[in-house]
């Protein structure tokens, strides 16, 4: 605790703590903003991504849209198949139907007629016989319904089929029939066929003419440059077969460096689903919005650092200052304390030589020596409370290295007693003695001087009302052991952590005894550095201390 | 050209006249009503007796000139223009002209969209009466050169603009101009064909320019052919104008169109092939569609059939035709209707001097065209010596066929097979190939005039001779004038020879040599 020698590391502590107060914030503000900014980030990507994926849900919504409306054209025109003479200028006026095939509820072929099959018919057969032999579209209905749903692969057919079968209410007869959507690979890719339940269980299957749907599908697309005029960064959408081959596609053209996966894709609705639709393009948007909340953030970051850098500023300069002013009042103090010690040694040599000149002068005047005694008690209490004054302010022995010498404890014992025997007297105490460390050992007998000096002075101050003090010593093991029991008041519980550290008196009651409220303080960091340590014993009455001191034996150790 | 316009009409009505007097005699049958003549004929009006045997049955129709010569019904057609990398340069600037020269051509009740194609489709100018030409004008000026080449988004999206005016009464055409490769969507010919194919159910016919020697023949032929349209090869980019300029004139000369052929076949004779075009062959019915029949064009049908043995002295009708087209004149359906008769003999003298040789001739010109084709496909697989072969063969049958029928058009084509079983190797090749697809396609979609023909009736109708040539497919080329016929069958000859060979001619300076190429009378 020695506060001179700890001012450089303390003021180095508080500019560290400063730095601290400083850094900290700073740091978590830039992480915070950090943060802030890579959510944002991620919120706009993926806003971005939304939107594009947005824009195909828009796109595949239309392209679904024109099989809507290509399957109700076909709902109202294939009605009776059955009528081969109708049927056949339906197949060859209808641009969309490449052949149309009716089967019975026996999956038995019966249009167009078997023996007369013109080319495109046996072509169109060949084409088909696949899914004819698995029978996916015969009506047999516990069966058909498994494989239909396979076939037609789309969750919403069902919703699909109820809707537009209230839109064509109208078509009486279409209401209790299932119609649908198959396709399979042949050829060159995807075939699509559209089948019909019809009356008596046949079913009619429409196939339509691929060239000619993808052909629509690519008219409902917009034009090459519309994607490009809705987007600042050139950007393109892609219609993509199962194969990955490009049907169609529009927008700019990509800058060079763009990524070459697509930014986002979607698979198309039902009938077409193994087709996409990729958005090729820059991953990430346009970054207005982010750079201004960076600069934002960062302009924050800054304005708040500086505040707290001056604050912290001005806050180590008070502290420098107000640090400076104690050093100056402490060393003060010390300087004057020192200047104490010479005329307080010269007060106790002379009232020493006055006791000297009495004895020999009158022996008998009683009245004199007493008074000669308290002159030379008084003096040696504030040589003592400018000892203590010093070594805190470690100008004293404490720093500076032990001056070990061989002695007794008991002695150093019954020589301090001696100077405290007419104060101890004068209060009341009477000093009970249970001595049993006389062997020589080596020790600083100032320091240990010091130390019993402020134990008894202590019992002096506080347990006067107690009537006795009790001391005793041990020697075991190169250790010396010094108990000094009073019988006073005691320390309380809640103090007795406390009364170890400086300035701290167990009572500032204005009655109570004066004191520097140093004494324990110096006392313990004496017996530290003296190899041992003083504690407060818990005892029934009043307090106990015991000083533990290491004392090797002085034969033993070489001097 | 009104004189000769009514000459021809006197002609018809004389031969309509003749037929109904001479009907039996010559198995053949002719009739017209409104803007379309039918004459349906037999190759064999006599037949050998107790014989199983097949012969061909023609259905040809011809566009009559409507009365008044700025009377024709208004158009609708998209250009779809191929604005790939490769066309930078020249090329865009000439399509640009072409383009702009149809905005002149049209009235402002017709309708023209501008699709151009590359990476994506750009509708330049959208399907609208061409009533604000400088607007059309400065869009179609806009376009520019790059990319690559979307070509059947092109045409889906050509089409889609003609539909918008669907169900009025004009003419649709789509017309797409390609220098290259489809890289883009579906590139296959039977795919663009499938789609002619639908195209063709809707009366919109597409015409394919093909400009330079790099673009896909196959892919442009098949998507003309199938939809009813014509294919034209240019090979200078110069010849684009004034090409588009004669398909201009195909479109705008349309009389009729939604033709569809039947032909009922009578129970006991089986229908074995038609030659040379798509039809569908239900047990004993005959069906067909064509698109669009020009003012003086003439169409034809060729149909196999097999007669089972039948007796001597036997007359027995063997098929009847009934023709529906829309006469874009009066926007009324039409109805024509025509029978073919033949009669069973043992006199073998008859029998030969009663073969009809025109329809012989164009069998004959048919079935050779087949093997021509058959002949590209080989040499495609790499089977050039058995390409040479068949067309060696083909070479002679065609020189016996010419000599026992003495025409001068399969003489033509006698060489036509000989420049090219020349030419199936080496530098020429690529365009070699190009014009024998074209002169395939020539004979299978646009009727061969086989000039100097007397018919029938007995009435010679040089005048009405244009020669053939879907390549060309233009009326306008020597309009109205007698072209000498062995001038005719030189251009085509010429077109195989050396590489510098102009394939199109401006109408001015070819004159005289271009009716080989072009089925068009006045």
């Amino acid at each position: 605790m020695p506060v001179l020698r700890g001012q450089e590391s303390v003021s180095r502590k508080f500019t560290l703590i400063l730095i601290l107060l400083v850094a900290l914030p700073v740091f978590a503000l830039v992480a915070l903003g950090w943060r802030l900014v890579q959510a944002e980030q991620a919120r706009t990507q993926q806003q971005f991504e939304d939107l594009l994926q947005a824009n195909l849900v828009e796109i595949d919504r239309d392209i679904s849209e024109y099989f809507d409306r290509l399957e109700n054209r076909l709902l109202e025109s294939v009605l009776e198949p059955r009528d081969i003479e109708s049927t056949r200028a339906l197949v060859q006026s209808d641009p969309l139907i490449d052949q149309l095939i009716v089967l019975d509820s026996e999956g038995r072929i019966v249009y167009p007629n078997i023996d007369t099959l013109s080319s495109q018919e046996s072509r169109f057969l060949l084409k088909v016989e696949p899914i004819l032999t698995d029978g996916a579209l015969l009506p047999e209905p516990a069966a058909s319904n498994a494989v239909l749903q396979i076939a037609t692969p789309s969750p919403q057919q069902p919703s699909q089929v109820s809707e537009r079968s209230g839109d064509l209410a109208n078509l009486a007869t279409v209401d209790s029939y299932e119609y649908g959507w198959y396709t399979w690979y042949w050829g060159t890719g995807i075939q699509l066929i559209h089948w019909r339940r019809l009356a008596r269980g046949d079913t009619a299957i429409v196939g339509i003419l691929r060239p000619r749907w993808m052909a629509d599908v690519i008219a409902e697309l917009p034009d090459s440059d519309s994607a490009a005029d809705t987007r600042s960064a050139p950007s393109q959408i892609r219609l993509v077969d199962s194969d990955g081959d490009v049907v169609y596609l529009w927008g700019a053209k990509p800058n060079i460096g763009v990524s070459t996966s697509p930014v986002t894709s979607l698979h198309l609705s039902s009938p077409l689903r193994p087709w996409q639709l990729q958005h090729f393009g820059p991953v990430r948007p346009i970054e207005i919005g982010t750079a201004a909340t960076r600069f934002n953030l960062l302009a924050a970051g800054a304005l708040l650092s500086l505040g707290l850098l001056g604050l912290a500023t001005y806050l180590g300069r008070e502290i420098g200052r107000q640090t400076r002013e104690a050093q100056e009042r402490v060393s003060f103090v010390n300087q004057v304390s020192h200047e104490l010690k010479t005329p307080l040694t010269n007060i106790r040599m002379y009232a020493d030589l006055v006791a000297q000149d009495l004895e020999r002068i009158d022996p008998d005047d009683e009245r004199a020596m007493s008074h000669v005694a308290v002159i030379t008690s008084e003096s040696s209490r504030l040589s003592r409370l400018i000892n203590n004054v010093l070594t805190f302010a470690g100008r004293n022995r404490v720093n500076s290295k032990q001056r070990t010498q061989p002695g007794c404890v008991d002695e150093v014992i019954q020589c301090v007693l001696a100077q405290f025997r007419p104060s101890l007297e004068n209060v009341g105490i009477r000093v009970v003695l249970d001595l049993d460390a006389a062997q020589q050992v080596l020790l600083d007998i100032d320091a240990v001087e010091q130390m019993l000096g402020n134990l008894i002075s202590n019992a002096e101050k506080y347990a006067a009302q107690g009537g006795h003090l009790r001391l005793r010593s041990r020697f075991q093991h190169g250790m010396t052991v010094v108990d000094v029991a009073d019988a006073g008041p005691g320390v309380p519980n809640h103090f007795a952590k406390h009364i170890f550290k400086p300035f701290e008196r167990a009572s500032d009651h204005i009655r109570a005894a004066t004191g520097t409220g140093i004494g324990l303080t110096i006392t313990r960091s004496l017996a530290r550095k003296h190899g041992g340590d003083l504690e407060l014993l818990e005892s029934a009455i009043g307090a106990t201390f015991r000083l533990t001191l290491r004392t090797p034996r002085s034969e033993s150790a070489p001097t | 050209m009104a004189a000769i316009h009514r000459h021809f009409v006197t002609l018809v009505v004389t031969l309509v006249v003749a037929v109904a007097f001479d009907a039996c005699v010559l198995a053949q049958d002719r009739s017209s009503a409104g803007q379309v003549v039918v004459d349906m004929a037999v190759a064999n009006p006599q037949m050998l007796a107790d014989e199983k045997q097949t012969t061909f049955v023609k259905v040809e129709l011809q566009g009559l000139e409507p009365r008044e010569k700025d009377d024709r019904p208004p158009v609708n057609v998209a250009l779809v223009i191929d604005r790939s990398g490769s066309m930078q340069g020249n090329k865009m600037e000439q399509a640009k002209l072409a383009a702009i020269a149809a905005v002149d051509r049209l009235r402002a009740d017709d309708i023209l969209s501008v699709v151009a194609y590359h990476d994506g489709v750009q509708t330049v100018l959208p399907a609208m009466k061409l009533s604000e030409k400088d607007t059309a004008r400065t869009s179609i000026r806009t376009m520019q050169a790059s990319g690559s080449t979307a070509l059947f988004a092109g045409v889906s999206k050509g089409a889609a603009e003609v539909r918008k005016f669907r169900g009025e009464n004009r003419i649709s055409r789509v017309i797409l101009l390609s220098d290259g490769r489809a890289n883009i969507g579906p590139d296959s010919a039977s795919e663009l064909g499938e789609l002619g194919a639908s195209l063709l159910k809707e009366n919109i016919a597409v015409t394919t320019l093909g400009l330079g020697l790099d673009y896909n023949e196959d892919l442009m032929m098949n998507l003309a052919m199938r939809s009813n349209g014509i294919h034209l090869f240019i090979e200078d980019a110069e010849d684009l104008v004034t090409t588009f300029h004669h398909e201009l004139d195909n479109v705008l000369s349309v009389v009729a169109q939604e033709i569809s052929i039947q032909v009922q076949v009578h129970e006991g004779i089986r229908p074995v092939r038609v030659l040379g075009r798509e039809a569908d062959i239900h047990g004993q019915q005959i069906s067909m569609r064509l698109n669009q029949l020009y003012a003086s064009q003439e169409r034809f049908v060729l149909i196999e059939l097999e007669v089972p043995p039948t007796a001597s002295g036997t007359k027995r009708e063997i098929a009847e035709g009934t023709i529906r087209y829309v006469n874009m004149l009066t926007g009324s359906v039409d109805t024509l209707s025509g029978s073919v008769s033949v009669t069973f003999t043992n006199d073998t003298a008859r029998l030969k001097e009663s073969k009809n040789r025109e329809v012989e001739e164009k069998a004959t010109l048919l079935v050779a065209n087949e093997r021509n084709r058959r002949a590209t496909f080989l040499r495609d697989q790499g089977k050039i010596d058995e390409a040479r072969q068949l067309l060696e063969s083909n070479y002679v049958f065609l020189r016996q066929r010419a000599q026992q029928l003495n025409s001068p058009l399969l003489r033509q084509q006698t060489i036509l097979n000989q420049q090219q079983a020349e030419n199936l190797d080496g530098a020429n090749w690529q365009k070699t190939r190009k014009l024998m697809l074209r002169d395939n396609a020539a004979v299978e979609l646009q009727s061969p005039g086989f000039g100097g023909y007397e018919d029938g009736a007995g009435v010679r109708r040089d005048e009405d001779f244009r020669g053939y040539g879907g390549g060309y497919g233009d009326r306008s080329f020597g309009s109205g004038e007698h072209v000498d016929e062995n001038k005719r069958i030189h251009l085509d000859v010429d077109a195989y020879g050396t590489s510098d060979t102009q394939i199109i001619k401006t109408p001015h300076e070819t004159k005289s040599k271009v009716g080989t190429a072009a089925p068009a009378k006045k």
